[in-house]
């Protein structure tokens, strides 16, 4: 409850600015839309399966029958929309003596919080891509061994694969041991996205979009991408990296100062983020007290369907 | 003999306003049913089903108002704060998946989970109705019972709870504040009550 006694300043006039945090602080460009998929939902949830296709096909000696092959259901992956919400409460009292109509403004300071929940949580998707975040293959979304629909077939299949792999019949999105973002760290993330198959092991040809990191590796970033010649050298070798117009992008939201990630571009990947009902703001009085109830709501969920098109690095 | 209660439901609040609810993690293996007394389980904070034992240590947390998902590890897949539902969503599967023996299938439509289930605060401003019953038999609720603290046993027919007469003093668990007027007075008539405040390990 938010009253007089609490908010003495705006009582009587004579202050010349108001620094209010939600306002003056403002909300600077959303993040997680630029790498999420957004989508909209009308359910309470929402389901995603994977298929493979087929695999490779072989010759067919003359006279002989063809070889039959099926595509593969794969598993489920559920979105579960959560409701998000908060409220605040001001007494009839400091709304009416509140010479400044700064206790008004409380819906502004709720759609910041707002903001702030639909970034960590969906960042979250990608913090917690080590560990408690599972893909639709229910292991991990950053995984040194991603079981591959194909199995074995899929991981002999797949040309060139043998150093990238740590298990047959898996194929890797993360470094193992994990390192630091680094030139050769970079070039690593390149050569498990150029080699990425899909569940059948037929190469799926995909790249490394944006490098995502948290702001302390802002200025390694710059020097390994955009360097001239070979970061780090004294040699006068080209910066091989220049040739992937690779991007980068800093996420305030990343809880690691060593973990970084890449992504393919937006239809490449399938990280998203359903928006079940968009930030909503109501309000009512208390007829006892006539004091104002504000609250504000929204629902949505996120998540990574698949590990393809991703990776991650955890820092050493 | 054996009785065939009426799941236990909250039908009114003293104070006017909507009585307390929250969603709290599941404790594994449940299966307990709607209109189930629940317990906090001390060492996670999980909820189960209520142990039927009156005191300390088997406080009452209150009324499911869903149904147990029989989940493999307690609150699996309970989303943390900021972050998402951690689980499959899911505690209906089916069949399995090729090569990925960690993956699953989910029948579509399968109800979702968020490793949570939902309980009526077993509060004192919340009044709850359920069946009347007297050790093992149906029994008619009197102006009499009203204002008496009574335990409370699982029928063992639909495995539902009802207010048992037979139950009295340190078996006691509820106060008994009314008969429930949706029913005639017969045998098996529900009862209003609220739970005592000793007995009850949150308070709302």
């Amino acid at each position: 409850m938010m009253v007089r006694g609490a908010f003495a300043q705006a009582l009587a006039p004579g202050v010349h600015h108001w620094f209010l945090h939600f306002l003056d602080l403002q909300m600077r460009r959303e993040e997680y839309s630029t790498v999420f998929n957004v989508e909209t939902s009308q359910q309470a949830f929402e389901d995603e399966v994977e298929l493979a296709g087929t695999g490779v096909m072989p010759e067919k000696p003359e006279a002989d029958s063809t070889i039959y092959d099926d595509m593969i259901q794969g598993g489920t992956r559920r979105y579960v929309h959560l409701t998000y919400a908060l409220g605040s409460r001001a007494s009839w009292e400091l709304i009416e003596d509140d010479q400044y109509g700064i206790i008004k403004q409380v819906p502004k300071a709720h759609v910041r919080s707002a903001q702030f929940a639909r970034e960590i949580v969906t960042w979250n998707v990608l913090n917690l891509g080590f560990s408690t975040l599972l893909t639709i293959d229910g292991v991990s979304l950053f995984n040194t061994q991603h079981p591959l629909l194909g199995g074995t077939a899929a991981t002999n299949t797949a040309p060139g694969i043998a150093n990238v792999i740590f298990a047959t019949g898996t194929y890797p999105n993360r470094p193992s041991p994990d390192v630091d973002l680094s030139f050769t760290g970079v070039q690593l993330m390149i050569n498990q996205f150029e080699r990425m198959p899909d569940s059948q092991g037929l190469p799926i040809r995909v790249k490394p979009h944006t490098i995502l990191i948290p702001p302390e590796l802002k200025f390694i970033a710059r020097e390994i991408l955009g360097s001239p010649g070979k970061p780090y050298t004294a040699d006068n070798e080209l910066n091989a990296l220049l040739g992937e117009d690779l991007k980068f992008q800093v996420v305030h939201y990343f809880t690691s100062q060593s973990a970084w990630f890449g992504v393919a571009d937006k239809e490449s990947h399938q990280l998203k983020f359903f928006e079940r009902h968009p930030i909503d703001t109501d309000y009512d009085d208390d007829f006892d007290t006539r004091s104002t109830k504000v609250i504000t709501m929204q629902r949505f969920s996120a998540g990574a369907t698949s590990w393809i098109g991703t990776w991650g690095s955890n820092g050493p | 003999m054996a009785i065939a209660a009426i799941p236990i439901q909250p039908v009114k609040s003293l104070s006017g306003n909507q009585w307390a609810s929250r969603r709290i993690i599941e404790e594994a293996a449940q299966t307990f049913k709607i209109g189930t007394p629940l317990m906090l389980k001390a060492a996670d904070g999980g909820l189960q089903a209520w142990d039927g034992t009156a005191g300390a240590g088997h406080l009452i947390a209150g009324i499911s108002y869903e149904a147990a998902s029989n989940l493999a590890t307690t609150g699996k897949g309970a989303p943390t704060p900021n972050t998402p539902v951690l689980g499959i969503g899911s505690a209906i599967t089916f069949g399995n998946v090729q090569n990925e023996p960690l993956a699953v299938n989910i029948p579509h439509g399968a109800p979702f989970n968020d490793g949570r289930v939902g309980v009526v605060i077993a509060a004192a401003d919340t009044i709850f109705s359920a069946t009347f019953g007297n050790a093992g038999v149906l029994a008619t609720p009197l102006n009499t019972d009203v204002g008496v603290q009574y335990g409370m046993t699982i029928d063992t027919l639909g495995n539902f709870w009802y207010v048992d007469k037979s139950k009295t003093a340190a078996n006691a668990v509820v106060l008994i504040t009314g008969l429930d007027l949706r029913d005639p007075a017969a045998v098996g008539a529900r009862v209003l009550f609220q739970f005592i405040a000793a007995d009850a390990s949150l308070l709302g």
